[in-house]
């Protein structure tokens, strides 16, 4: 195996290690086991012999805005969701609460907090950590209440299915310092990292992708004890008749490449194309490339590299045409040989590491050189016994 | 393509005047969802063994199609080689027992390395068995996510690009202007990408997509499934990669040049046979997963309906068949990375398939019929450049 080759094999298995290694959280995403963890109908619904289960989740519902001014069309779900639950501790969490909550019990995220790009993050990080110091349901402003949260109180920690795969952090339930949620505010830090586009920026490091990495990871090793979350599954969210609830005109954070990410679901076969166009063109033109660096050690190759000798070939291909149409009348010996050289290269590409010069002694004889049948040495120049 | 996915969108058979029955598939029942994958995929191999019978068929047709010159050359050679090409060169492991071997008198040890070499032919055997049944049982499984369009044309992009990349890095293919076939395959695969694209915005799938005026969020239920589909299918394919790399290795690079392309084709036919026995044999034991009498009664009927059969007996007569005979004549008389050009014509013809099995349901935009004509127009380049200066018969 050549060297070059030997290189771009260790290049290509280290990269592909690293994107493994580096993806890995996303790819285990792709297997979906929401199930297994899923809030079932007898658990929100007991039969009525079976004792009750206690609630462990404070009732305390919290909720977020940038100020205490809410727009006109969640009104009416937040209203819904006060009336339903007048037994509930209700907080909004305005942006000045926020910064003063995490100034006092949280100074080390403080510089992260302040630094995020987008206010959507700050929101976002907010939640994580209200939810594991003060325990209770944390419910998206767009987000309305249709039914009593109280079956979900009995969960030490809860979260929402989300589609097509992984958790969401617009309805959230949990007991104060799950272990869950203080994964996540600490691992807030390391995943505040900027990918240009704000959509993907946003759900990587403090959104619904960013909690569902650290669920995975959470899940991964075994859960601890009374560290369980459960997951609360799509028809039980919204859309149905015993929906916990609804949703209100909202996606207040989407910007307009949040557009171009629907978008992109709508074509989602051209988007795994893309991917398999692109490996493609990376790896074939690595191997282009291991060519080139090849054939900078024989000269003969080079010409491989130039259109003009495809060209030339075409030239050849009309002319022996010509040279056939002409024949009938009487052709020229120039287009013989212009038609021989032509036919000497195309059997000259069947091995590339011969050298054009062991053509040139059978030139002048107007024959066809056969690398299969003749001897190469004994057309080289200089040994040319004829 | 289009039959298979037919039979795997299937969610009801008629029952006579009864009325409908619903399909293992959609009956709820876990443990069957994926019994038609398989069975399908069994179906598929056992269609390989018809192979030998349709290559001695065509041996011995052939003289009718080519040509007096190539038919009296081919009828010289025979003669010439009366009693060297006898049936005993359709022989299963003759090629193995070709490898020049000691010739050792004692007949204990020339029966030893027949055994050794039956065994290494098994082995291989197996192993391409193996690396088929994957690449087969994603196919299918991916056909009862993703329309029968996505599939072909996931499939054939995989399997164009990483036989292609595999023939140029294990030394296959030819490295003769290579810069410039990137360039035209580039063109190529851009085509299809624009295909997809454009396939979105007007197959049928597309119009359930749809945008919740309360929420403004996405509701497509299949949206998940189509990735899904795409991915298995397209990652499956990845592997026939391999496949073509060790076939070209192990069944090919020993044919001499002076062998009755008739004679090779049998004989390749019949390493496909037993790789399709193999196949069987290794899929056997996944096969009757009847978990309940429920099921056994509904996948019985599914598999007396008539359509099924139909359905199966097409792809089969008309897809698998010619395609693997025109691969193997293909393989033989072109250059390896010729092949290649065999995926983005399938790309071509299920496009057309599409469109004349489904007249009313199909839309032509007009990129769609920019990306056919790039695909179309580096296929005829690719044809030309790849196939060029090694044709034999």
């Amino acid at each position: 195996m050549r060297k070059e080759l030997k290189y771009l094999i260790y290049f290509n298995v280290i990269l592909v290690l690293f994107i493994i290694q580096y993806t890995f959280d996303l790819l285990t995403l792709c297997i979906d086991d929401t199930f297994k963890d899923a809030i079932l109908e007898e658990d929100l619904n007991p039969p009525p012999n079976v004792a009750s289960k206690p609630q462990l989740i404070p009732k305390i519902i919290h909720q977020t805005y940038k100020t205490e001014e809410i727009p006109e069309h969640w009104k009416e779900g937040r209203q819904k969701c006060l009336d339903l639950h007048p037994d509930y501790k209700y907080i909004l969490w305005t942006d000045e609460m926020a910064h003063e909550f995490i100034k006092e019990e949280y100074p080390w995220f403080l510089d992260t907090f302040e630094n995020y790009k987008y206010p959507i993050e700050r929101a976002d990080a907010i939640r994580y950590f209200i939810l594991s110091h003060y325990g209770g349901i944390y419910i998206d402003l767009d987000d309305g209440c249709e039914r009593k949260l109280d079956p979900l109180l009995a969960f030490p920690a809860f979260l929402r299915k989300t589609s097509p795969m992984g958790v969401s952090n617009d309805v959230m339930g949990s007991v104060p310092r799950h272990p869950f949620f203080l994964k996540a505010l600490k691992s807030l830090k390391h995943y505040d990292k900027y990918w240009f586009i704000p959509y993907i920026t946003i759900m990587g490091s403090t959104g619904p992708l960013f909690l569902s990495v650290i669920w995975k990871q959470y899940k991964r090793w075994g859960i601890p004890k009374n560290g369980t979350i459960r997951i609360l599954q799509p028809a039980y969210y919204k859309m149905h008749t015993y929906s916990f609830f609804s949703i209100s005109k909202g996606s207040s954070w989407h910007l307009d490449d949040a557009k171009l990410m629907k978008a992109l679901e709508n074509h989602i076969l051209s988007c795994v194309v893309t991917g398999f166009v692109f490996g493609f063109f990376i790896l074939y033109g690595e191997f282009v490339f291991y060519c080139w660096l090849c054939s900078r050690n024989s000269s003969n190759v080079t010409k491989n590299w130039k259109f003009g000798s495809f060209k030339a070939r075409v030239a050849a291909t009309l002319n022996s045409l010509g040279q056939r149409l002409k024949s009938t009348r009487g052709s020229s010996d120039t287009t013989n040989n212009t038609a021989s050289l032509s036919r000497q290269q195309k059997r000259l590409r069947k091995d590339s590491n011969t050298n054009m010069m062991i053509l040139n002694s059978s030139r002048n004889n107007n024959d066809v050189y056969d690398l299969e049948k003749n001897d190469p040495s004994k057309h080289l120049l200089g040994n040319d016994a004829t | 393509t289009k039959c298979l996915s037919n039979i795997q969108s299937k969610k009801e058979i008629s029952v006579g005047p009864n009325g409908t029955i619903a399909t293992p598939e959609t009956n709820g029942d876990n443990g069957n969802s994926s019994s038609l994958t398989f069975y399908l995929t069994f179906m598929y191999f056992a269609s390989w063994l018809l192979l030998v019978p349709a290559s001695r068929l065509w041996k011995k047709m052939r003289p009718m199609f080519v040509s007096d010159s190539d038919s009296n050359r081919n009828s010289q050679f025979d003669n010439n080689n009366s009693g060297s090409v006898t049936n005993e060169d359709v022989d299963t492991f003759s090629h193995v027992l070709d490898d020049p071997q000691p010739r050792i008198p004692a007949q204990q040890q020339k029966q030893k390395i027949i055994s050794v070499a039956i065994f290494k032919y098994v082995a291989k055997l197996t192993v391409l068995a193996l690396i088929m049944i994957v690449a087969d049982l994603t196919y299918n499984l991916a056909l009862s996510l993703s329309p029968a369009f996505d599939v072909a044309l996931m499939q054939n992009t995989a399997i164009f690009e990483i036989v292609t990349l595999l023939y140029g890095v294990c030394g296959i293919s030819r490295k003769n202007y290579v810069f410039r076939n990137f360039l035209i395959m580039m063109n190529a695969v851009i085509g299809i990408l624009i295909i997809s694209y454009t396939k979105a915005t007007c197959d049928m799938l597309a119009g359930k997509l749809s945008v919740n005026p309360n929420t403004g969020e996405l509701s497509d239920p299949f949206l998940f499934d189509r990735l899904k589909g795409a991915l298995i299918c397209g990652l499956g394919a990845l592997i026939m990669g391999p496949f073509a790399v060790l076939w070209n290795r192990w069944f090919c690079s020993n044919i001499s040049k002076n062998e009755n392309s008739a004679v090779v084709l049998v004989k390749q036919s019949t390493h496909m046979a037993l790789i399709g026995i193999i196949g069987m044999v290794i899929l056997l034991p996944f096969i009757p997963k009847f978990p309940s009498r429920e099921s056994v009664e509904s996948i019985s009927l599914f598999y007396n309906d008539k359509s099924f059969w139909f359905s199966l007996l097409g792809s089969i007569i008309f897809g698998s068949l010619p395609s693997l005979i025109s691969i193997l004549e293909l393989n033989r008389k072109a250059p390896a990375e010729y092949l290649t050009t065999c995926n983005l014509g399938a790309i071509i013809f299920m496009g057309l398939a599409e469109w004349v099995c489904e007249p009313t349901q199909t839309t032509i935009v007009r990129w769609e019929v920019i990306g056919y004509i790039m695909l179309t127009v580096s296929l005829l380049v690719l044809s030309v450049t790849l196939g060029e200066g090694k044709y034999h018969h």
